[in-house]
């Protein structure tokens, strides 16, 4: 089986006292991987240990089969943008671009080329002469993800690419992320707001106190919380007579009462779910929505990351 | 079928062919340096030019006009070593308002974390950053020595002193080369001390002048030339004496000025390379 793009094996960081990564394992494989943990979880050590930034303090990271940090030949296939901004103050976006390209191996001609076709990629199609210092930070933003897709590498990684990006320039940056992945990039993108990475991708590595604490399809983390309660809430006409017909069933440990609705916790969603159908038909009671808030990815976050997966 | 389960696929991106990594370095590090500072002491430079033409001139094509100044001035090695030598001064200063900045800024802005996320070595970084030195060196010593190399080639009497000089070129280049390269280096080992660009041409420009001070100082103490050596600027004049006048007074002892400037030079780029190579910015 082939080397997958990113490979930890019992990694660690730390920063003097501070931990910044612990005992890491984790295989990344290609297409959209979502990185998420809270603010300070270590999502950034572990991208700039990717990128090759920083030097793992024990054990070891691999980018395609080899360590990343001050290998010339994985920086020419990975693109990073880093959470802050890392500009030369004084440059214009398209001279950025272009700098950074030369530094990738392209000649001045190719290199303004790219940069032109990253920054209209970017939606940026205008501000290749614009001083960096006076763009928007929206602006700076799409800079800095054009800058790490200009050269095309095989492996993006991007620290909180969304953030600062109006909901519009946010849908496309998710887009051209999509688009980047489609056409066989790897790409693990970080963030700690969780509805970002639901819209890019289902498979997520989830981040806390420097470890990884889940890993892999949301569903398949989901099922990993089977021994929390899940709760369904169920908008209905006469919610006290649906709680009373759910409580015969079997799993349920609660029910509450909302204006309009009623909110199940249960231990067997399953049977639940498979039971509604007919309960609802058989006593004529009229359901307008079914949801279950425990399915949002920011429920398992909850529940794996604020403690009750420890 | 979802991206992520979808197998491994290599983008064909094209690549152009390989340049020199250390260019682009090179090139955008002099562009930042080329402020009003950077003009200012250009124009300073000039000067003593102006006066090596103005000698030229009299003792060649002006002789007319001043008749003794075949006497004063005239066509030797001794002109370029004179003039070099009085542009060192103008190096140090160049060096001091240009490459101070060159590598401390860099660490100061995070542009090493820029630099070392893109497929350069180290050494492309450190050649890049000491080529853009060394150019702005050499723009206040070997153009103005190419200059005035013209200046006798147009204004000497005959073409007896270039065919008479034939090994006049390759001095002209290494007496440039040593200033420009131990100057350059010694400076970007500096800046790689601190930073901030500013504290770094302080202890630059500091370092020149109390050098030269203490060798003085030595010098009349001990009443031994040897220390003279102390100060680079003297080791750099004693090499220059070395390679185009046979006077018998150089500034310090010729092999103990060629060590100290090689010192000088490997201590820098040893420097250099332990604190760049090892470049992990923790922000």
């Amino acid at each position: 089986m082939s080397e997958p793009p990113i490979r930890a094996e019992r990694l660690s960081r730390f920063y003097g006292d501070v931990i910044g990564l612990m005992d890491v394992t984790i295989d990344v494989p290609p297409g959209i991987t979502g990185l998420l943990g809270k603010n300070g979880a270590g999502k950034s050590s572990f991208l700039r240990v990717a990128a090759g930034e920083i030097r793992p303090s024990q054990g070891h990271l691999t980018i395609f089969g080899t360590p990343p940090f001050a290998n010339a030949a994985v920086h020419r296939r990975t693109g990073y943008a880093p959470e802050g901004d890392r500009f030369f103050p004084e440059a214009r976006a398209g001279d950025f671009l272009v700098h950074l390209l030369r530094l990738s191996g392209y000649v001045r001609r190719e290199a303004r080329r790219r940069a032109a076709a990253a920054l209209e990629e970017v939606g940026l199609p205008t501000v290749f002469r614009k001083r960096l210092a006076a763009c928007s930070r929206g602006m700076r933003q799409r800079v800095k993800i054009a800058s790490a897709m200009a050269h095309d590498p095989d492996l993006l990684l991007l620290d909180e690419p969304l953030s600062g990006l109006d909901p519009l320039a946010r849908r496309e940056a998710q887009d051209l992320i999509r688009r980047r992945a489609e056409r066989g990039a790897t790409v693990l993108v970080s963030s700690h707001v969780l509805h970002e990475v639901e819209h890019l991708t289902r498979n997520i590595l989830l981040v806390n106190r420097g470890r990884i604490a889940a890993a892999g399809d949301v569903s398949e983390i989901r099922a990993l919380l089977s021994r929390f309660p899940r709760r369904i809430r169920i908008e209905c006409a006469d919610p006290k007579r649906l709680g009373a017909l759910l409580l015969a069933e079997e799993g349920l440990t609660a029910l509450r009462f909302e204006e309009g609705a009623l909110v199940a916790e249960t231990d067997a969603a399953d049977r639940v779910y498979a039971a509604l159908p007919g309960l609802v038909a058989g006593h004529g009671i009229e359901v307008t929505g079914i949801e279950s808030p425990d399915d949002r990815l920011e429920t398992v976050y909850d529940l794996l990351v604020g403690g009750g997966a420890e | 079928m979802p991206v992520f389960e979808q197998g491994y696929r290599r983008y064909s991106g094209s690549r152009a062919r390989r340049i020199a990594r250390w260019w682009p370095i090179a090139r955008t590090s002099f562009r930042v340096t080329m402020r009003w500072p950077f003009y200012a002491v250009l124009v300073l430079a000039s000067f003593p030019l102006f006066q090596k033409i103005f000698e030229v001139y009299a003792a060649g094509a002006g002789a007319a006009l001043f008749p003794g100044a075949r006497i004063m001035f005239g066509f030797s090695d001794g002109l370029f070593y004179d003039l070099i030598s009085r542009e060192t001064f103008f190096t140090v200063l160049l060096l001091t308002v240009t490459g101070a900045g060159q590598i401390a800024e860099d660490l100061r802005s995070g542009a090493l974390q820029i630099y070392f996320g893109k497929p350069i070595r180290q050494a492309d970084y450190v050649i890049g950053k000491l080529a853009a030195a060394v150019f702005s060196a050499l723009l206040v010593t070997l153009a103005p020595a190419i200059v005035l190399f013209a200046a006798c080639a147009a204004f000497a009497p005959d073409f007896s002193f270039i065919t008479g000089n034939p090994l006049l070129p390759l001095r002209i280049l290494g007496y440039c080369g040593l200033v420009s390269l131990s100057l350059g280096s010694l400076v970007l080992a500096l800046s790689s001390l601190a930073r901030s660009g500013r504290s770094v041409a302080l202890l630059f420009a500091g370092a020149y002048f109390l050098t030269m001070l203490l060798s003085r100082v030595l010098d009349r103490l001990f009443m031994d030339w040897r220390f003279a050596a102390v100060h680079i600027g003297k080791c750099l004049d004693a090499a220059g004496r070395s390679l185009f006048v046979d006077g018998p007074n150089p500034p310090a002892p010729t092999d103990l000025s060629l060590g100290m400037i090689a010192s000088i030079f490997f201590l820098s780029v040893l420097l250099l390379s332990r604190r760049v190579s090892n470049a992990e910015v923790v922000s």
